[in-house]
This record gives C-alpha cells, sequence and structure tokens, in this order.
C-alpha cells in the first residue's frame, strides 16, 4: 500500500487506533515514528547523497569518471532488466514451475537465472513476488536465492577474466548501436533483445570508466595507502562493502567496483577479500527493503536471504585464513599468476559462496519451519461467521496477495489476483451462509445438509448482509477490480481473456452477494410460515443454495479436469431444473390455491434471486477453476455449455 | 543403416515449453476429447449393468453430457483445421 496516501489519510490514524486499541493522541505518535520519520530520513539521505555526490565530483575528475562508471554500470542492469520483463506471457511461470519443484532444481535455476541476468538481487525480488503471489513455496524461494548467491560470482569472474584483460569498451560500442536500433522497434521480441543489449553495452561501457577512472586517481592519491591490516582492516572494509552494496543496491556493482580498484592497486588483496564479504551482507540489507512492503512469504525469504548470507560471512571470517590459503592452492592448480589478484578474488567470492551453500543446504527445510513459525502467513485464513449470532468485528478486511511487489510481472500479478479472487470467493462463501443461517463448517462437512439445515436456527439476531459486503467483500472487489487494470503489460491473449473473465465473475460474485440479502429476509418471514406449501418452497431454496455452495466448495478441489467440467455442467443443469416458473411448479401452487395470494409476488421474485445467486456463484466458480488450473487449458475451458445448450439437452 | 536415436528427454520437454499457447491448447483439447471419450464408453458399460431404472435415467443423463461436450469439442477441433 502506498505509504504516502496513508500520511495524508486520517483512515491510517483510524486503523492504527483500531489495531492497535490506542488513543488518538498515541496514534499519532505511532503514525510519526512508523511513517513520516522513514519518510524524513529518505529525503535528508537523498539529499545529503546528491551533494556529497556532486562534492566529490567537483573535488576530482578522477572520482566523477568512477562514479559516472558505477551509475551507467548501474543503468545497464536496469536495461538489462527491462529486456528480460519483455520475454513473458506464461513463459517465465513455465520456466518457474518446471525448473524449481525440487530443491536442487530451484538451486539449479538460481544459478541459472543470475548467472543471465547479472543480478541476484533482481532475481531475489522476483523470487519474494512469486511467493507473495503464491507461485512458489518457501523451501523453493530459500534454494532459489541460495543459488542466486553461487550465480552472482559469476559476474567477479566475467569482469576479472575478461573485463579488466581486453578492451571491453570496443565491444560495448556495437552493442549500444545495434540495441538502440532495436529498442526503437515495434516488435516486442525484438524491443527485448535492444534493451538486454542496450544493457550489457552500458555494463561493458560502466565497467571501462570504472577502471580508467581508479587508474588515473592512482596518480593523484594512493588509497592503499589507507589499507588497514589484521582483524581490525578486515572488519572495518566488511563494513564498507555493506555501506557501498545499500548505497548502490547491487552486489554486483560493488563486486565490479573492488575488482576494478583491486587491478589498480588502490586496495589490497586482503581488504578486498573482506569488501567483498561485506558485498554479500549489504545485498541482504538491499532484499530486506525490498521486503518490508511484501506480504509475510516475502518477509520470510528476505529473512532467509539474511540468516544465509550473514551465515556464510561469518564463515567467510572465521575461515579467512584457511580460505585464503585454499585459494593459493587452487589459484596454482588452475595457473593462475601468483599476482593475479583479481582472479584470485573471484575464486575466493565463488569458494566462500558455494561453502556457505553446502553449509547451509541441509537446514534449508528446517529453517523454512522456523521461518513459518516465526513470520505467520495468515492470508489463507477462512473466515467463520458464526450463524447463532451477530458478527462482532468491526474492521475491514484489507487485500493481502496483491501488493505493489507483485505488479511488476504481468504472470505474478495475475497469479495474485486469482489468489485474492479465491479469498473474495472464500469471504462470499462464508457471508452466504451466514446468511442462510448456517455456519460454514455445517457447509463444508460430510454431514447431510438437509440435517444441518433442520438443526440450524432461523433468527433475527443477525448481522445485515450489506454490512458483511462492505467489510469483507467490497474491500476486496476493489483491489482486485483496480489491479486487473494495473497489471503490467505484455500480456498474452489467453491472460488478456483470463483477466476479463475475472473481471466479470468478480461482478457476478458481489451481486451475488447483495441478492442475498434479498433472500435472506424473506427466507425469515416464510421459512416458518403456517401455511406448508409455502414453507416448504423456502425451505428448498435454502437447501438448493446450499447444496450449490456445498458441491462447488467441493468440485474446486477436483485434481481432475474433465471431472469438474462435467460436475459443474451437472450443477448448471439442476440449477435449470429447479426454476419453480419453468418446470411448473408455481403454477401448481397458484392453481391449487395452495399459497397466500399476496405471497405468489415473493415467491416469484425470490425464486429468481435463487436462480440469480446460483448462476453467478456457478460461473464464478467455473472461472476460478480455470484460471487456477493455468494457461494450457484454454481448450477445455472452452467446452463448458450455457445454459441454452444445456435446455436442449433437458428438453430434446 | 545408422541407428536411430530418439530425442533426449529434456529437448521434448523444452520443446513442449516453449511451443506457443496455441498449439497447446489444440494438444490439450484432442487430450480432453480422448478422455471424454473413455468416460462415455465406461458410463455406457455401467448403464448396461445398471439395476434399477432410477440408476439407468441418471447415467444415461450424464451419458448425454458427456456427449454434449464431446461434440462441442469435436466442432472447435474441426472449426481450427
Amino acid at each position: 500500500m502506498c505509504r504516502c496516501g496513508g500520511l495524508k489519510s486520517t483512515s491510517l490514524l483510524r486503523n492504527i487506533r483500531r489495531r492497535c486499541g490506542i488513543n488518538w493522541q498515541a496514534a499519532y505518535a505511532l503514525r510519526y515514528v512508523n511513517y513520516v520519520m522513514p519518510s524524513m530520513f529518505k529525503r535528508l539521505f537523498l539529499i545529503i547523497g546528491l551533494l556529497a555526490l556532486l562534492g566529490s565530483a567537483w573535488w576530482s575528475s578522477d572520482i566523477q569518471q568512477i562514479g559516472a562508471g558505477v551509475a551507467i554500470f548501474l543503468f545497464g542492469m536496469l536495461s538489462m532488466d527491462e529486456g528480460f520483463k519483455t520475454f513473458t506471457g506464461g513463459t517465465l511461470e513455465k520456466l518457474l514451475s518446471v525448473s524449481t519443484n525440487k530443491v536442487w532444481k530451484s538451486l539449479g535455476f538460481g544459478v541459472l537465472a543470475t548467472t543471465l541476468v547479472q543480478s541476484s538481487s533482481l532475481v531475489s525480488v522476483i523470487t519474494i513476488s512469486f511467493l507473495s503471489s503464491g507461485l512458489l513455496e518457501l523451501v523453493q524461494g530459500i534454494g532459489i536465492i541460495f543459488g542466486a548467491n553461487i550465480g552472482t560470482t559469476t559476474g567477479a569472474w566475467l569482469v576479472s577474466a575478461f573485463g579488466l584483460k581486453v578492451n571491453i569498451s570496443a565491444y560495448a560500442m556495437p552493442m549500444l548501436m545495434v540495441g538502440v536500433v532495436l529498442v526503437m522497434q515495434s516488435r516486442k521480441s525484438l524491443k527485448g533483445i535492444g534493451h538486454i543489449l542496450t544493457g550489457l553495452g552500458f555494463l561493458f561501457l560502466g565497467i571501462h570508466f570504472m577502471k580508467e577512472g581508479f587508474d588515473a586517481f592512482r596518480g593523484a592519491i594512493d588509497l592503499s595507502a589507507y589499507a588497514v591490516s589484521g582483524w581490525l582492516g578486515l572488519l572495518l572494509f566488511t563494513l564498507f562493502g555493506v555501506v557501498a552494496t545499500v548505497i548502490m543496491q547491487s552486489s554486483h556493482a560493488t563486486l565490479v567496483l573492488i575488482i576494478t580498484a583491486l587491478a589498480s592497486g588502490q586496495v589490497t588483496y586482503e581488504n578486498a577479500i573482506a569488501l567483498a564479504i561485506g558485498a554479500n551482507i549489504g545485498t541482504t540489507i538491499t532484499a530486506i527493503i525490498g521486503a518490508l512492503g511484501a506480504n509475510a512469504p516475502g518477509k520470510q525469504l528476505a529473512a532467509a536471504h539474511l540468516v544465509f548470507n550473514g551465515m556464510t560471512a561469518i564463515v567467510a571470517l572465521t575461515l579467512i585464513t584457511p580460505l585464503i590459503q585454499l585459494v593459493e592452492v587452487l589459484s596454482g592448480w588452475l595457473g593462475f599468476g601468483a599476482e593475479d589478484y583479481t582472479l584470485k578474488l573471484s575464486l575466493f567470492h565463488t569458494l566462500f559462496n558455494v561453502l556457505g551453500v553446502v553449509i547451509m543446504l541441509p537446514f534449508i527445510r528446517g529453517l523454512a519451519s522456523v521461518l513459518k513459525k516465526l513470520i505467520v502467513d495468515d492470508r489463507r485464513q477462512q473466515l467463520n461467521l458464526p450463524a447463532s449470532q451477530p458478527d462482532r468485528r468491526t474492521e475491514t478486511v484489507a487485500p493481502k496477495f496483491i501488493s505493489d511487489v507483485v505488479m511488476h510481472h504481468p504472470d505474478i500479478a495475475l497469479s495474485a489476483i486469482i489468489e485474492e479472487i479465491t479469498r473474495m470467493w472464500d469471504n462470499a462463501v462464508a457471508v452466504m451462509s451466514y446468511a442462510l443461517y448456517l455456519n460454514r463448517k455445517d457447509l463444508e462437512s460430510e454431514m447431510p445438509l438437509d440435517l444441518a439445515l433442520v438443526n440450524s436456527e432461523i433468527h433475527e439476531n443477525t448481522t445485515d448482509v450489506d454490512e458483511l459486503y462492505l467489510r469483507y467483500i467490497r474491500p476486496l472487489n476493489t483491489a482486485i477490480i483496480k489491479a486487473t487494470s494495473n497489471i503490467p503489460k505484455p500480456m498474452s491473449k489467453t491472460q488478456d481473456e483470463t483477466v476479463f473473465a475475472l473481471k466479470l465473475a468478480c461482478r457476478d460474485l458481489v451481486n451475488a452477494v447483495k441478492d442475498v440479502k434479498h433472500l435472506q429476509k424473506n427466507v425469515l418471514k416464510y421459512h416458518d410460515h403456517t401455511n406448508d406449501d409455502l414453507a416448504r418452497q423456502y425451505r428448498t431454496f435454502r437447501f438448493q443454495l446450499a447444496s450449490l455452495l456445498h458441491n462447488l466448495q467441493n468440485i474446486l478441489n477436483y485434481p481432475d479436469r474433465e471431472e469438474a467440467l462435467l460436475a459443474f455442467s451437472e450443477q448448471q443443469q439442476m440449477l435449470l431444473n429447479s426454476d419453480i416458473v419453468r418446470n411448473g411448479h408455481l403454477d401448481n401452487l397458484i392453481a391449487g390455491h395452495k399459497i397466500p395470494a399476496d405471497t405468489i409476488t415473493s415467491l416469484m421474485n425470490d425464486s429468481q434471486y435463487c436462480l440469480d445467486i446460483g448462476h453467478r456463484v456457478l460461473q464464478m466458480a467455473q472461472t476460478l477453476y480455470w484460471a487456477h488450473s493455468g494457461t494450457p487449458t484454454t481448450a477445455t475451458r472452452e467446452l463448458v455449455l450455457d445454459n441454452d445448450e444445456l435446455s436442449e439437452l433437458t428438453h430434446g | 543403416m545408422a541407428e536411430q536415436h530418439d530425442k533426449p528427454r529434456w529437448l521434448k520437454r523444452l520443446k513442449k515449453l516453449m511451443r506457443s499457447s496455441d498449439e497447446n491448447d489444440r494438444e490439450k483439447l484432442k487430450e480432453t476429447l480422448e478422455k471424454l471419450k473413455y468416460k462415455a464408453n465406461e458410463l455406457k458399460a455401467q448403464l448396461d449393468d445398471a439395476d434399477t431404472e432410477e440408476e439407468k435415467e441418471r447415467l444415461m443423463k450424464k451419458w448425454a453430457l458427456v456427449n454434449k461436450h464431446r461434440k462441442k469439442g469435436m466442432k472447435k477441433l474441426l472449426g481450427d483445421d
């Protein structure tokens, strides 16, 4: 949720008061500490940072060149990010689903994805959004993060083995030229390739600028004179590495900066190692900042990232001497020169990250279960409204799957929207059972429904359905419809169709809940009426709706799509046959003077309400089922029969 | 004669993954129709063995429903050709 909006609105204050049970002054103080102060610090930090940058650029043109190198490098990463976003439309979702169902696969995916996009932060942000939208389990997410830590070490190898040995800017220029031309094309794939090429070009150019800057800077000032040896140096430079990564928001950029500085002799090998360890810790802080606005799974993953990188750093710092000795031995085997410290640093970086994974991998499931206990994910908690009494809650529900974090990628956004709609469906089932004077556990149990209906009491002491709608349905519907309009482009045709169908289904569900209100009023009035036929008809209405909801809840869990297809059709058929105007039952009641004349209109209207509610909930359940089944089911979805086709079947 | 090698599993999976959604839909539709055909045959067999009229009627209705879905699917498949 937008924090700035929260600052201006009094609804935030009201929410804080309600949730914490405190007075207005305390709520103001809490808002100041949680919202106003962080925002003030952010602005202050930005101003100081910009002034420091401009001041250092004015002080030395070499620093200006290094700074420009870092800026160009970071811009290149943004451009590559843009390029990778283009290749979507279900592909990313499919790739993730087939490559992360086992821990070793998610580890491999993390290594590969990070090697390709050269940004562990990007991979962790994507993983957080996948987790938040419900596409991934926490164990798989942790596996990806472990893999990303190994994958990010390939960047150091590329720079030290290739970037510093050849004139990298010579490759950057053609990439930029071709890339920019492709970016201007209208075809999505060409545009995407263009962004990736431009990104790579800028990465190379950034490295070149940093290298040149450090070389020139060496002539002016020798930073290596400020080198600190021993444990103090180790801890101090680890801290520098953390700070540099938090500022640049990229461990990869920090590492490139370290390697170029090491190549120019501006930092010592020992201090460069400490800086690299610091960069590993710093990258988790970036992830934690990213997870602040995320939901429970995002926070769980950020915590796992911190634990993993923290443990790896502790191990690396504790075993620093044996690790450096191991690097020396391996460097000899690999044929590195004795003075080739950039390659040795890359080797060290890879070794300590692999060591971290080897140490932590056996505890991955344990870590996930501890984090799940510490940071509780209550997003799938069901709403229960006790039918025998009014609802005592006053707070309205807020979306739990849809957030800013998931709105960066169409697949992830769509998945989060589907999860949120599932939650709205769940709340609607609770509200509708309540309106039918039933507990949802009675509705969902295996006990015969007629027994539950007989045992439940029809009474006046209930909360108004409108109030429940405003509390449990409308806020979710608003968030869902807003999110469907903000899904990032491009989307595939199937995704477009799914979104459209979901929007229609949401409208249906909202109207179904509203219709239940009208039905509830007359169920209360006529359920125990002295006229047996009238009372029986209202009991039938109640039974038909309760049984439809019960059956739909079951069908939604069918693993077999064909079975679900048939079961939905059967429900639709039953609904059509239950129409008392069509099947002649109303005529019988009227012709036989079985019901009082003044109830005929009510009965006819209520039968229509009953039918409408049935069709609407059926529509939502079907749409939800097919949306959950994934994209390659469009064809099966198209076999759904409409009312006319089903009527043909019934009446020949 | 050169020995005929099967394509490796990973290549098959990669091809399946890279297939367009239209191709996937067609494949899926064929698969669904196969399953529905199997279901219709199964229901027919159950219908022959049904003891009561009520059971017969229930199975008959379900069988008609399966066939209605199949008919719609066949139409769609032929329409795509």
